[in-house]
């Protein structure tokens, strides 16, 4: 982006040489076209520029002027509004303005020409002709004409257009030597870090943002005085083969009745083996099948499983199951073997009772009416439950069916108790 | 084989096996693949074990991984993720498969796959009342050990309460366990942060296990837990240099004397020892016995110490070499979402040194860069390069090759905010960061993720994708202040860029500022609160390190950036005032860069380049910097 030695040359010779001074602003844009193409002309552009805001570096007003003019010549085809250098020309502008000085500077006054629209013939002017005319000029000239197009209205941002020169004037004597100015302009516009192509902003400071706090980040090691060793996995013999077919056999007892002979079979081997019945396949969601099919084996398996702390499982499953025949029988006789959980069995009695309530079919509900009797009847002479917590319900259970010869009988029964209980509390 | 002779055969082949008689017991085995009384499926998985345990075996966990899986056929790691829904067909006999799941578990807990040997532990774990009481022992304690490892501590504690009963059940078998328990209690109180239970175990464990490394480890924890490093120390120092369990103490040592120089804030210390706990951790690996994979695995310990590594190094000031070791532990501790947020900082690190390098290449510390020509062409040229910003890169395509760039660390910024729960979930949330303990405080995490977004995204000059993150951070009410503010700045540089100047300067303005500051005094205390509750004491004469930004730093730098913005507005006397003002408040050498460099701007505007001039020569004076005359 910076210029080289030779082409620093070729400029300074198109705006300060004698012949260009005195040939017509069309020649000296010819010449500037014969060595420059047009991707070159922004970086001619700004070392323009920086020789421009430097006075002391292009003093003679005639090459200001065709150092202006250059500017202005690179983007005339365009609009000037869209020139790059147009904020130079402005800031010239508001320079006079705010002078106090009546007479017009002959840049200012080139300026006025240039870019109002009428001005054709002064193309045909030289630079030192553009000088006197501006010399003899008394008015000041209009740039009403000229719409600039100001920073703040750009669409470049504010940090971009606040830039200035990053090149001070710091003049310590006032030594002149024609090599020295050489010098100094190639420094300034020459090179990969040109300072003519810098420019100095506000300058607004971002820090890095300060490592993340967290103090329980690392991780503390402790030998690990615990081993975990793998485990042998156990064979079983032969009565493996027994195992295989109770499993099998279990499988065909969800589906239907088992011949006596192969009900006993399992219920001997179980009670041979009572851990056996966690490795036949049995879960709590198949035992209502069992329950339904084959009622003495899953009696047999709850009672092995009494043991254990799963038998809540299994019983959640069997007081939920639908009510038949089948699930009553192995309730009663459960409930007669193994202690269980009082709420279990009001929460089965309640069911019962609803069941029979709402049963639509006159004759099961006939058929229900008379099992429930005789399973409530069971418990309540064997003591499995105290009459007392169910007495409202279940009376009022008799009351209801008192039609049916099994709950009349239970009513008698109840009453007996209830008689008996006040008989000895009094 | 008869009946008789096989029961003989097989009680041979369990006693070869439990004496650790591997290769003999393999023999035997295979004498008994053509019994038809066995179920040789059964036959086949003792003789993978003893294939794989037996001295010399050439074969490796993943070998034997494979080949436990493939015994049922059926079983893969996906069907007995599947075992959770009842199936009614061809439900998987888990009680029969009991043993083989617990091997299986066994071998993902030794390549450290914990969550899926939890996954398979916690199914063995409700099926646990059929058992034989060795394989629940065994089953209970590898599931207590993966939930520690993985600081699950409401599993443990399930866990530890239930073997609690069983053994109070059976008092006299349980004798041999219990020093383990107390070990796993002092583990599960240190992690629940119950210090004064975890005080009680520890005698515990003293008393019955004695002075071993394990429990001087643990006991030297819990003084490092309440920052007694002097203690700490000690105590690592006298626990002995061997472990039954194989595990190689020194590593260990190193990599925890490294844990307690970090906390310490001594991070070239700390960076010392790690470095040695990798070494030794290296040797160990090496001189495993040949053959012994499940020492080999359970003793190494490389990727934590990376870990570990990596972050202590990233606080010395090593981006670079941190960010080699954590883009490493990354691939095996993806899910931590602050583990992202460490190697985004050394991207950025990594970045911010190597211009720094090349500022100070080419002199560019100083507010002139060079004095050209003489006479009367003498010419100042100012440092435009003062302001350090990152160069501006493409912000293109993301690259995802672990590079240290800037582009890189907008990646792993994004990666470690999805891994954060949305910030408008209320309620504590325990995010998982292993290696290391869950995240507590997300709030403060999340703050820090969000102002480094901000910064990176300014970096690759992308303003919009930058206000976002730095206006929710200033808005994020649980920040630290210093995080808020610099979110003020990051937006108010953003919006300039932007060309939104009214919103910048509001987002500069001293009333917007004061706001930040004072609003969170109250929360400063409520950060004292919690570190009283958790039982650590502040660490007593500590200076803050020098990586610290504080909130005074950031507040200067707000001020002087509102400046800068006035200049930007052309409101140089509002500037000027402002400046003033703020640089009666400092003293001569305190004076920033920036603030010289903006007063020169102002002179300069002004037309007084005598006077922007003469500061630039004082300030050069003050640096006692020599001026370079080309």
């Amino acid at each position: 982006m910076a210029l080289s030695n030779k082409e620093l040359d070729q400029i300074l010779h198109i705006i300060s040489s004698e012949t260009s001074l005195s040939s017509n602003l069309d020649a000296i844009a010819l010449s500037f076209h014969k060595d420059f193409n047009r991707s070159e002309h922004f970086k001619v552009g700004m070392a323009l520029i920086t020789l421009l805001q430097n006075k002391d570096l292009l003093e003679r007003p005639a090459e200001r002027i065709a150092a202006l003019y250059l500017l202005f010549e690179m983007y005339r085809s365009e609009s000037f509004s869209v020139n790059p250098f147009a904020p130079l020309f402005h800031s010239l502008v508001q320079e006079s303005n705010t002078n106090s000085n009546s007479k017009v500077s002959p840049e200012v006054f080139f300026i006025s020409l240039i870019t109002s629209p009428s001005a054709r013939d002064i193309f045909k002017m030289n630079p030192n002709q553009i000088i006197r005319a501006a010399q003899e000029c008394t008015t000041k000239p209009d740039f009403r004409h000229l719409r600039f197009t100001s920073p703040h209205n750009g669409k470049c941002n504010a940090k971009i257009t606040s830039g200035t020169s990053a090149i001070i004037p710091d003049s310590e004597n006032e030594d002149k030597s024609v090599t020295e100015q050489k010098d100094v302009v190639l420094s300034l516009v020459s090179g990969s870090h040109a300072p003519s192509l810098s420019t100095f902003e506000p300058a607004f400071v971002r820090p890095p943002p300060p490592l993340h706090e967290d103090s329980s980040e690392l991780l503390w090691l402790n030998p690990n005085s615990c081993e975990y060793t793998f485990e042998w996995e156990p064979l079983f013999v032969s009565n493996n083969t027994t195992e295989m077919e109770i499993r099998k056999l279990i499988g065909k007892a969800l589906k239907g009745t088992l011949p006596q002979q192969q009900q006993n079979f399992i219920r001997e081997e179980i009670n041979k083996n009572p851990k056996m019945i966690y490795h036949i396949g049995l879960t709590p969601s198949k035992l209502p099948a069992l329950v339904e099919s084959n009622c003495k084996i899953a009696l047999e398996v709850l009672l092995h499983l009494s043991q254990s702390n799963q038998l809540t499982e299994y019983f959640t499953v069997l007081v939920n199951m639908e009510l038949s025949v089948h699930s009553m029988e192995v309730m009663n006789e459960l409930l007669g073997r193994v202690v269980l959980p009082p709420e279990y069995i009001h929460h089965y009695i309640t069911k019962c009772i609803t069941h029979c309530e709402n049963c639509k079919d006159r004759l099961i509900q006939h058929r229900f009416v008379r099992l429930v009797c005789v399973f409530l009847s069971s418990l309540i002479r064997n003591n499995i439950i105290d009459v007392k917590d169910l007495f409202i319900e279940v009376q009022a259970f008799c009351i209801d069916f008192s039609r049916i010869r099994e709950a009349a009988g239970l009513f008698r029964l109840l009453k007996q108790m209830d008689n008996g209980g006040t008989e000895l509390a009094s | 084989m008869t009946g008789e002779e096989t029961i003989n055969t097989v009680e041979i082949a369990k006693g070869q096996f439990d004496e650790g008689r591997y290769s003999e017991c393999l023999t035997t085995l295979n004498s008994m693949k053509t019994s038809t009384a066995l179920n040789i499926k059964q036959v086949q998985l003792n003789i993978i074990l003893c294939t794989y345990l037996k001295k010399g075996s050439e074969h490796d966990l993943e070998w034997l991984l494979e080949n436990l899986y493939s015994v049922e056929g059926k079983i893969s790691y996906i069907s007995l993720l599947q075992m959770n829904k009842e199936s009614e067909e061809e439900e998987i006999d888990e009680v029969e498969k009991a043993v083989l799941l617990y091997n299986i578990a066994l071998v993902h807990f030794q390549t450290k796959n914990f969550d899926k040997a939890v996954v398979i532990l916690e199914k063995l774990f409700k099926l646990i009342e059929p058992l034989e009481e060795g394989l629940v022992y065994k089953i209970c304690f590898l599931l207590v050990e993966c939930y520690l490892s993985t600081y699950q501590t409401e599993g443990a504690a399930i866990v530890v309460y239930y073997l609690d009963k069983q053994m109070s059940a059976k008092s006299a078998e349980s004798e041999i366990h219990k020093a383990r328990m107390h070990q796993y209690k002092t583990r599960l109180f240190a992690q629940q942060k119950c210090l004064k239970a975890c005080k009680r175990e520890i005698k515990n464990v003293l008393s019955v296990s004695g002075t071993t490394a394990s429990s001087l480890f643990l006991k030297s924890e819990f003084e490092y837990l309440r920052n007694n490093f002097k203690k700490s120390c000690k105590l690592l120092n006298s626990a002995p240099k061997t472990c039954p369990s194989k595990e190689h103490i020194p590593t260990l040592y190193y990599n925890n004397f490294g844990c307690m120089h970090f906390k310490m804030k001594k991070y070239n210390l700390g960076v010392l020892y790690l470095s040695q706990a990798l070494e030794a951790n290296t040797k160990a690996v090496k001189a495993a016995p040949q053959g012994c994979n499940s020492t080999m695995y359970s003793i190494n310990h490389h990727y934590q110490i990376l870990y570990n590594y990596g972050i202590v190094l990233l606080h010395a000031g090593q981006p670079k070499a941190a960010f080699n070791c954590l883009s490493q532990a990354a691939t095996v501790y993806s899910r931590n979402p602050r583990l992202w947020l460490r190697i985004a900082e050394c991207a950025i690190g990594v970045v911010k040194q190597s211009q720094e390098i090349e500022q100070i290449q080419n002199c560019k510390s100083s507010t002139v860069k060079a004095i050209v020509g003489s006479g009367i062409y003498r010419k100042t040229i100012l440092n435009t390069n003062f302001q350090n910003h990152p160069k501006k890169c493409s912000a293109g395509l993301l690259s995802e090759d672990p590079t240290p760039s800037l582009t890189y660390a907008a990646l792993c910024l994004n990666n470690a905010l999805e891994l954060l729960p949305p910030s408008n979930s209320g309620g504590p949330v325990n995010i998982s960061a292993l290696p290391a303990a869950p995240l507590k405080d997300v709030s403060k995490l999340r703050a820090s993720i969000l102002c480094n977004q901000a910064y990176v995204w300014l970096g690759l000059g992308d303003p919009l994708q930058a206000l976002k993150p730095a206006q929710e951070l200033f808005s994020l009410t649980s920040a630290p202040v210093n995080l808020r503010l610099l979110g003020s700045v990051y937006a108010a540089e953003a919006l300039i860029l932007l060309n939104r100047n009214n919103e910048a300067t509001n987002c500069l303005a001293p009333e917007f500022v004061g706001a930040i500051i004072n609003s969170t005094n109250c929360q400063n205390k409520t950060y004292e609160d919690d570190a009283s509750s958790t039982g650590s004491s502040p660490i007593p004469g500590k200076v803050p390190a020098n990586q610290e930004t504080t909130v005074q730093d950031v507040h200067n730098i707000i001020i002087l950036n509102s400046v800068a913005l006035y200049c930007m507005k052309r409101d140089l006397n509002r500037a000027k005032r402002i400046l003033a003002q703020h640089l009666s408040t400092l003293n001569d050498m305190e004076v920033p860069a920036q603030a010289t460099m903006l007063l020169v701007y102002i002179e300069l505007r002004q037309g007084n380049t005598e006077a922007a001039l003469s500061i630039l020569k004082q300030q050069q004076i003050n640096l006692q910097l020599p001026t370079s005359t080309t």
